[in-house]
C-alpha cells in the first residue's frame, strides 16, 4: 500500500532573504525553493524554457505547474505569454494546505490571481483519506487532465520537496495523455455463479459504458456439471477433487481464449476459476492482473492463495482485512466497494399496474434466506411484508411471506422489487449473529443498488457507512430489530420524508457510487502502480499506427486502411479482419492481405491451439 | 502467356504430385516463365523439380512466428516482413497464377497476386468460396467430401490446365517427376557425383539389394504396426545377405526407427530416420530395390524415380485420390468394411493396422522384385487372407485407376466409387455420352459376385437423380426468364424479387435431395460453389451464368445416371 496525506505536519518553512533584496525565497524542509542569488532572473530562465516547449510541441490548452512556491516563474510565465500574445490558462497546484498558508501569508499571491489577461488558479490537492487512490479520480477530475493538451511542468524544488505528490500528478498526467480506455483490452472473467457473477456482468457493462475494449468470459455453463459432481459419490475428498478438477478445465478454457486474443488486464470476479498456475502464466504473458474479492474475507478464506498471485487485488473491506494481508507479506491490496449501475438500477418512472400488484408492498426484501434474517424477519410478519429469494427453509407463519415459491429473482425483478416496495429492508446476512451483526463492516450491492432505484432503504448499521452514505438523508439505518420495527411504521406514516430521503439517496449515490466510478477507480490504480509498463505497451502501438501510416505513404490502399484504425491506438490483425468482412463490395488487394495474416492465425488455432 | 506463377505452398506430397502439372504447362506454354512458389521448409527439393525457371522458397513459419511474438498485432515489423517476402512477388504482372491449395492463406494469396488470369480456389469478402474454373470447384468439393474423392490430386491438378479448348484428343502427361540426374550431375564438378557420395556416406554399396522402409505418416492412423515392420526386416534380413533394410524417416520417426532397430538387431538394418535431408531422400529412394510405405511424400518420390514399391493403406487413407500415380503398383489395403475411416473421425481400434501381415508384404515383395510385371495372377491367393491387393493402371479416359488383383465381392461402395468415378471421367474428359462399357466390364471382371441385391439400392437413388434432374431443369427454366427479363424489363425488381426467389428454393431443395448420398451431395457441393462464383453485375450476366450452372449440373446428372443404369444392367449377371 502506497498512503500518502497531503495534508501534512511534518513540514517546517523558512524565509530566506536572497541577494536580490526585493525577491526573497524561502525553505521548506530545508531544501531551498527559488535561487538565492537572484530568483527572478531563475524565473525569467524556466519560463523561457516552458514557452521554448509550446512553441516545438504546439499551444497546449493548459498550463499544469506543479507548485507555486513564491510564484516568481508563474509571473515570469505570464510576463512571457502576454508579451507573446498568447492567451493559455495556467493553473498551478500547491501540494499541501500548509504550504499554501505559508505563501499566503508571506508573499502576494492575489497579484497572480487577479491577472485579466491570463486566467491562472491556483489550486491545493485535497488531503488525501486512507486510500489515495479513491481520490486520485477526483484529483483527475478537479484538474481536468482527461480535458484537452495539458503541458504539464514543474517548479523544479518541489519535485524533491514533495516526490510522492509530484509522482502522483506526473502520472495523472502522462495517464490522461497516453491512455484512452477504447485502445485498452479488458476481459473480466467471471465465477459458474453467485453474486459476484452479477458484479460482474455490471462491471462489464461499465467498462463499455466507459469506452474500454471489454471482453467477458462466462462459465456459468458449468453449474450443472459442477453440482453435479456430487453426484458419484457421498465421499467429500471426492467431491472436492472433481470439482477442482472441473476449476483447472475451465481455467484452461480461460487460457485458451487468452491465447486467442490476449487481452492487457484480465479482471477475475471472486470465485472465478483462477488457478496459480494460470495466474502466473497470464503475468508471464505481459498481461496484468486483478481480482476483485467482493466476498466476506471471514466468510471466504480463499483469498490467501489468490493474492499473492495477481499484480492488484481489490477488496470490499479494509482494516482488519487489510491486517490479515500485511500478515502474509502482501502489499497489493486496495479497498474497491460495491457500487451501482445508473443506466440499470433506474427509478421507474411509468408505473405498470401489473408489476406493483406483483412486486409492491409496504415492506420487501429481496435476497437469500440467511440464519439471521429469519430471525429478524420472523419478528415482521404483523406487516405487509413480501420476501424474495432462495434459500428461505422456514415454517409458517414466515413461509405466507415468501414470493414466488422461493426462487431465485432475475436483477431485472429486483429493480422492480425496489422500485414499488414503500420500505426496502436491507440486512446484511450473517451466519454467526442471531439477528443483526454489531460489528458488520462492509455495504453490501443492494445498499447501493435499491437507492440507485429511488428506493427507500431501512439498513442496519455497518462500519462503513460513514463518510458515504448519511442516516437520516440518503437512507435510514436501524440497530435492533425493534428499531426496525419502529422505523417501518414510522416511515409508512411518513410518506413525504420516506420520499425525500429516497430521493436524496438517489442523488448521492448515481453521484458517487457508480461502477463506472469503481472502474475509474480501479484504472487508476492499476494505470499508477503499472505506469511504466502500460504506459510503454500503448505509446508502442500508438508509435506504431504512425509509423504504419508512414511505411505504408507509397501504398495508398494499405495507407488508407490503416487510417481507419488511428483512433484505435493499437492495430490488432483481428479487428482489421473484422472491419473488412464486414464491409462491402469487391475485397481490395491490401484487404485480402489483412485476411491472409489472419488466416495464419485461423490455422496456428487448429494446430497449436494458440 | 508469358510469365506463370504457381502457388504451392502445402506438403511434399503435394508438390511432387504437381509435377505433371508443371510439364502440362511448359507443353501448352513452351515460351513461358514459370515462377513456383513454395514453403521454405521444402525449399530442398526445389533443385530436383523440372519444367519450372525461378523457384521463391517463402518463409510461412517465420511470419507466423513473428505475428505470433507481435500477438497478432499489424506492426511496422510486420509490414517491413510482408514487404520482404512478397514485394518482388507481387511487382510483376502476371498472366496466370495457379493455386491449387484450399488452404486459406494460399487464397488468400492467390488473390493478391498481379495476375490477368487465375486458376485457384477464391473467396469473397464474407469469406464464401468461389471458383473461375470448373476442375477447382470439384477438387474443392472433392476435399470436402473426402468419402467419394474418387479422382486422383495428379490427374485434377493437370486438367486444370485446358491445352485444348475443344476438350477433343487432350493432351495428357500421365507422370510425375523428379529431376535427380540434373541435380546430381551438377555437383560433379568439384565433389564428384552427389548421389554416389550420399550413398557411401550411408553405408549403401553398389552390389546391395536395398530395400526402404519409409516408416512415417502424417497421422498414426496412416502407419502400419512397427513391430511388423521389425518383423518383415528380419525376414528380408535372413533371407538374403546382399540385402539391407534401410529405415527411412522424419525427425517425428527417431523413436520409432529406434524401436525397430532394437528388435532387428542386426548391422544390415540402416536406420536413417532423422538423419536424411530431403535430396539424401531422393538419392536413397532412387537407389532401392523396393521401397515399402505408406501413402507419404516419401512414395510420390518412389513414384517419380521409377521405384518399386509396395504401399500398405490403413485407417483414413482413400487410394484413390493421392495413391502412387504409376502403371503397376501394388497397394496393399485391409479387407474390412470400414475402412478407409471417415476422414473426421480418429479410430480408437484400428484392427486395420493388424491384417496386414508381415509375411504378406515379404511374399509380395519377392514376388516384385523377381519382375516387373507378371505377378498379378500370383496374387489370387491371397483371396479372404483379410487384405486386398491392387495394382495400379491407366483407364481408356487416361485417369489413374486401381483394381483389385483378388477376386471379391462388390460391395454398394466400391460400385458407387466406381460410377461416380467412371461419370465424372466422362463429364471431365468432355466425352458425355459415348460411355466406355470396356471400363464397366473390366471392373466388374474383378469381381465375383454381390454382397447383397445392389440393383434396389441404386434404383432408389436413381429416383434421387431424377427429381434432382427435374429440379435442375426447373433451374433452368426460372434463368431463362430471367435472361428474358434482364433483356425486357430489366428494372421489374418484384419480378426479379420473385424469381431470385424461386432459384433460392431450388437450390435449396436441390441440396435438401443430394444430401442423402455423399456423391450427390458431391455434385450439389459443385454446383453450390459455381453458383457463388459469378462475376457479373448485372442481372442478365447473373441470370446466364446460373442458367449454365444448372445446365452443366442436368449434365453431370445425366452422366451419372446413364453410368448407373449401365451398372445397373451388368450387376444382373454377376
Amino acid at each position: 500500500m502506497n498512503n500518502s496525506n497531503m495534508s501534512r505536519n511534518d513540514l517546517n518553512f523558512e524565509l530566506v532573504q536572497t541577494k536580490a533584496v526585493s525577491a526573497p525565497s524561502f525553505k521548506i524542509n530545508g531544501i531551498t525553493v527559488h535561487s538565492v542569488y537572484d530568483p527572478v532572473s531563475e524565473a525569467q530562465k524556466w519560463a523561457a524554457q516552458v514557452t521554448d516547449r509550446i512553441n516545438s510541441e504546439g499551444i497546449p490548452d493548459k498550463i499544469l505547474i506543479f507548485g507555486f512556491g513564491a510564484g516568481y516563474h508563474v509571473k515570469a510565465l505570464t510576463d512571457l505569454l502576454k508579451k507573446d500574445e498568447k492567451k493559455i490558462k495556467i493553473e498551478v497546484i500547491e501540494p499541501t494546505k500548509e504550504s499554501f498558508e505559508f505563501i499566503k501569508n508571506n508573499f502576494d499571491v492575489a497579484e497572480l490571481q487577479s491577472n485579466s489577461n491570463i486566467n491562472t488558479i491556483i489550486t491545493v490537492l485535497n488531503s488525501v483519506s486512507e486510500n489515495q487512490y479513491l481520490d486520485v479520480s477526483a484529483v483527475s477530475q478537479k484538474f481536468e487532465l482527461d480535458k484537452g493538451v495539458i503541458l504539464f511542468c514543474e517548479l523544479p524544488s518541489y519535485k524533491k520537496i514533495f516526490p510522492e505528490e509530484y509522482t502522483l500528478i506526473h502520472k495523472l498526467h502522462g495517464i490522461n495523455q497516453f491512455f484512452t480506455p477504447s485502445s485498452f483490452k479488458v476481459l473480466v472473467v467471471q465465477p459458474m455463479y453467485g453474486g459476484s457473477s452479477t458484479i460482474g456482468n455490471y462491471l462489464y457493462s461499465a467498462l463499455l459504458n466507459l469506452g474500454y475494449d471489454a471482453k467477458i468470459l462466462d462459465f456459468s455453463k458449468f453449474y450443472d456439471a459442477y453440482k453435479y459432481m456430487g453426484e458419484f459419490t457421498p465421499n467429500e475428498d471426492h467431491v472436492n477433487s472433481l470439482k477442482q478438477s472441473l476449476v483447472n478445465l475451465m481455467s484452461e478454457a480461460l487460457l485458451s481464449s487468452v491465447f486467442n486474443e490476449p487481452p492487457d488486464l484480465v479482471i477475475f470476479m471472486a470465485q472465478s476459476p483462477a488457478t496459480e498456475r494460470t495466474m502466473i502464466k497470464l503475468r508471464s504473458m505481459g498481461i496484468k492482473t486483478a481480482y476483485w474479492f467482493v466476498e466476506d474475507f471471514r466468510t471466504f478464506t480463499y483469498w490467501n492463495t489468490i493474492v499473492k498471485n495477481v499484480d492488484y487485488f481489490f477488496t470490499i473491506q479494509k482494516d482488519d482485512f487489510f491486517a490479515e494481508l500485511k500478515n502474509i507479506g502482501a502489499d497489493n491490496y486496495h479497498y474497491l466497494p460495491l457500487a451501482c449501475l445508473p443506466n440499470f438500477h433506474k427509478k421507474i418512472t411509468e408505473i405498470n399496474e401489473e408489476d406493483r400488484i406483483k412486486y409492491g408492498s409496504d415492506v420487501s426484501f429481496a435476497g437469500a434466506g440467511y440464519y439471521n434474517r429469519i430471525n429478524v424477519f420472523a419478528q415482521l410478519v404483523d406487516f405487509n411484508f413480501k420476501i424474495w429469494g432462495s434459500d428461505w427453509y422456514v415454517g409458517l407463519p414466515l413461509s405466507l411471506l415468501i414470493q414466488d415459491g422461493g426462487k431465485r429473482f432475475t436483477e431485472e425483478e429486483a429493480v422492480k422489487i425496489y422500485n414499488y416496495s414503500k420500505i426496502n429492508i436491507n440486512l446484511h446476512s450473517s451466519k454467526w449473529h442471531w439477528d443483526i451483526n454489531p460489528n458488520g463492516d462492509f455495504l453490501n450491492p443492494r445498499v447501493y443498488e435499491i437507492l440507485a432505484c429511488g428506493g427507500f432503504q431501512l439498513v442496519d448499521r455497518r462500519r462503513y457507512m460513514d463518510g458515504i452514505f448519511e442516516d437520516g438523508k440518503d437512507l435510514v439505518v436501524f440497530d435492533t430489530v425493534d428499531d426496525l420495527r419502529k422505523k417501518i411504521k414510522y416511515y409508512l406514516a411518513n410518506e413525504e420524508e420516506r420520499l425525500a430521503i429516497a430521493a436524496h439517496g438517489r442523488e448521492t449515490v448515481v453521484k458517487n457510487h457508480t461502477y463506472e466510478r469503481r472502474v475509474r477507480e480501479m484504472m487508476n490504480i492499476i494505470l499508477l502502480g503499472s505506469y511504466e509498463q502500460i504506459k510503454s505497451k500503448l505509446e508502442t502501438r500508438k508509435q506504431n499506427i504512425l509509423e504504419l501510416l508512414k511505411e505504408t505513404e507509397g501504398n495508398k490502399e494499405l495507407h488508407d486502411l490503416i487510417m481507419q484504425f488511428s483512433d484505435k491506438k493499437s492495430l490488432s490483425i483481428r479487428d482489421m479482419a473484422e472491419r473488412i468482412k464486414s464491409g462491402k463490395g469487391r475485397l481490395s488487394k491490401s484487404e485480402a492481405m489483412i485476411l491472409m495474416l489472419w488466416a495464419i492465425k485461423t490455422k496456428l488455432v487448429k494446430l497449436e491451439g494458440l | 502467356m508469358k510469365n506463370i506463377i504457381i502457388l504451392n505452398l502445402t506438403r511434399m506430397g503435394d508438390l511432387i504430385q504437381s509435377t505433371a502439372l508443371f510439364k502440362k504447362i511448359k507443353l501448352t506454354y513452351p515460351e513461358s516463365h514459370v515462377k513456383l512458389i513454395i514453403s521454405k521448409e521444402f525449399a530442398e527439393i526445389a533443385p530436383f523439380l523440372p519444367y519450372i525457371d525461378e523457384i521463391k522458397p517463402i518463409d510461412v513459419t517465420g511470419l507466423s512466428e513473428l505475428l505470433k511474438a507481435n500477438n497478432f498485432e499489424f506492426t511496422i515489423d510486420v509490414v517491413k516482413s510482408l514487404n520482404d517476402i512478397f514485394d518482388d512477388i507481387l511487382n510483376v504482372n502476371y498472366d496466370l497464377a495457379v493455386n491449387l491449395s484450399h488452404d486459406e492463406f494460399s487464397v488468400y494469396f492467390l488473390y493478391i497476386l498481379n495476375s490477368l488470369k487465375n486458376i485457384g480456389i477464391s473467396v469473397n469478402r464474407e469469406g464464401i468460396i468461389i471458383s473461375n474454373d470448373e476442375m477447382i470447384a470439384y477438387i474443392f468439393s472433392a476435399v470436402k467430401n473426402r468419402k467419394v474423392s474418387v479422382l486422383n490430386l495428379v490427374d485434377l491438378y493437370e486438367r486444370t490446365i485446358d491445352a485444348n479448348k475443344t476438350r477433343q484428343h487432350k493432351l495428357h502427361v500421365n507422370k510425375i517427376y523428379l529431376d535427380t540426374k540434373k541435380n546430381s550431375e551438377e555437383h560433379d564438378g568439384n565433389s564428384g557425383n552427389k548421389e554416389f557420395e550420399v550413398l557411401k556416406k550411408y553405408g549403401i554399396e553398389e552390389s546391395d539389394n536395398i530395400v526402404s522402409f519409409a516408416i512415417g505418416a502424417s497421422t498414426e492412423l496412416k502407419k502400419w504396426r512397427y513391430d511388423y515392420f521389425a518383423e518383415l526386416a528380419k525376414m528380408f534380413l535372413n533371407g538374403d545377405t546382399k540385402t539391407k533394410v534401410v529405415l527411412l524417416g522424419a525427425n517425428y520417426d527417431v523413436k520409432a526407427g529406434g524401436f525397430i532397430e532394437s528388435i532387428v538387431n542386426n548391422e544390415r538394418l540402416i536406420n536413417l530416420t532423422g538423419k536424411t535431408s530431403v535430396s539424401d531422400l531422393v538419392y536413397i529412394t532412387r537407389r532401392s530395390n523396393l521401397l515399402i510405405t505408406h501413402d507419404t511424400g516419401t512414395m510420390h518420390i518412389g513414384v517419380a524415380v521409377g521405384t518399386k514399391l509396395i504401399v500398405i493403406y490403413t485407417g483414413n487413407v482413400g487410394f484413390l485420390e493421392t495413391g502412387p500415380y504409376v502403371e503397376n503398383r501394388l497397394l496393399v489395403v485391409p479387407d474390412i468394411g470400414c475402412f478407409p475411416c471417415d476422414f473426421n473421425l480418429k479410430c480408437l481400434n484400428p484392427v486395420c493396422q493388424g491384417l496386414i501381415k508381415p509375411e504378406y508384404i515379404y511374399d509380395m515383395s519377392l514376388m516384385l522384385l523377381k519382375t516387373e510385371t507378371g505377378y498379378a495372377e500370383k496374387l489370387f491367393k491371397y483371396k479372404n487372407t483379410g487384405i486386398i491387393p491392387y495394382l495400379s493402371r491407366f483407364d481408356s479416359k487416361k485417369f489413374i485407376d486401381y483394381l483389385p488383383a483378388v477376386k471379391i465381392k462388390l460391395n454398394f461402395k466400391d460400385l458407387k466409387l466406381k460410377m461416380l468415378k467412371l461419370a465424372l471421367e466422362h463429364y471431365y474428359e468432355g466425352d458425355f455420352w459415348k460411355i466406355d462399357e470396356n471400363e464397366i466390364q473390366l471392373f466388374l471382371d474383378c469381381f465375383e459376385g454381390i454382397e447383397y441385391n445392389l440393383s434396389l439400392d441404386i434404383e432408389e437413388e436413381l429416383k434421387s437423380v431424377e427429381t434432382l434432374i427435374a429440379l435442375c431443369k426447373r433451374g433452368i427454366s426460372e434463368t431463362k426468364k430471367m435472361v428474358n427479363l434482364a433483356l425486357t424489363y430489366p428494372f421489374n425488381s418484384k419480378k426479379i424479387d420473385e424469381h431470385t426467389g424461386n432459384i433460392k428454393s431450388i437450390d435449396f431443395e436441390l441440396k435438401y435431395i443430394s444430401s442423402v448420398y455423399d456423391d450427390l451431395s458431391l455434385y450439389n457441393q459443385i454446383h453450390v460453389i459455381n453458383q457463388n462464383s459469378s462475376v457479373s453485375y448485372d442481372l442478365f450476366g447473373l441470370a446466364l451464368d446460373s442458367l449454365k450452372n444448372y445446365s452443366r449440373y442436368k449434365l453431370q446428372l445425366n452422366i451419372f445416371k446413364k453410368v448407373s443404369l449401365i451398372f445397373l444392367d451388368k450387376i444382373k449377371n454377376l
